[in-house]
């Protein structure tokens, strides 16, 4: 697979939430009453949504991701958010965590609240559990709402998450 | 009445933050300050706002009342379409 291409894509119906601590499935109605399905992720408290799916069997060997979440905010028009990605190959017992560790970016809001905002966490091979072509994975995504640095006084609504080869 | 606890004035924070719904572009550490300084403002008129209240309803009216009272009339004052 070349560089920049598509590996997966997820929306937020796709979302497995946990038990805790999930981002809760909201929607934001445009003005002819047609919805958005979003993701809601808190700003005082850490939230989490996660998406399962297979790695393509073109995806090139060892290569690096980007994890592309698309997003708004529920109200605020200015800021900076910082989300994170995991991501947990399937080789390992289903019983037990096995995410590898969080990397983060953060992201900056639109000027209008219902505009949205591609924020790319970038993970080498490693960072994304070794994953390998043609196995299950779980990726975790969560707005990491005390980094220090993310400052945004409201909501923010996931809209789509897309995993692209880097 | 003591200024709320810490806790509690998260809490508020939190909550608006969930609940607000029209744009806003100042950060959560400034919107955390506002609501500081609310409860302190508060807590410092209180003895004021009970003065304020015409007998027999000072009297009467229990603390909660009275603050479910100030409550619903600010409420109604920044609602009204």
């Amino acid at each position: 697979m070349a560089s920049s291409d598509t590996l997966a894509v997820f929306m937020p119906q796709m979302n497995e939430p946990p038990t805790a601590s999930f981002a809760t499935p909201d929607e934001r109605v445009d003005n002819n009453g047609r919805i958005h399905p979003v993701l809601d992720f808190d700003a005082a408290a850490d939230e989490f949504a996660q998406f399962s799916s297979v790695m393509p069997q073109n995806y090139t060997a060892a290569a690096a991701i980007s994890v592309i979440v698309e997003w708004a905010c529920t109200s605020a028009i200015s800021g900076t958010v910082t989300w994170t990605a995991q991501v947990e190959r399937g080789n390992t017992d289903m019983d037990t965590d096995s995410f590898a560790a969080a990397q983060t970016a953060d992201g900056t809001a639109n000027g209008t609240s219902g505009v949205t905002t591609f924020t790319t966490i970038s993970l080498t091979n490693a960072q994304a559990d070794s994953i390998a072509k043609g196995e299950r994975f779980r990726l975790l995504v969560s707005r990491n709402q005390d980094s220090g640095t993310d400052d945004i006084a409201s909501d923010v609504e996931l809209r789509s998450v897309e995993i692209r080869e880097a | 009445m003591a200024v709320l606890l810490d806790d509690d004035r998260k809490e508020v924070w939190a909550n608006w933050m969930r609940e607000n719904n029209e744009s806003i572009s100042i950060t959560k550490v400034d919107l955390r300050a506002a609501i500081n300084a609310i409860d302190d403002w508060v807590n410092t008129n209180a003895a004021a706002f009970n003065t304020a209240i015409p007998q027999p309803a000072r009297g009467v009216l229990s603390a909660r009342q009275k603050a479910r009272l100030l409550t619903a009339v600010v409420v109604k004052r920044f609602e009204r379409s």
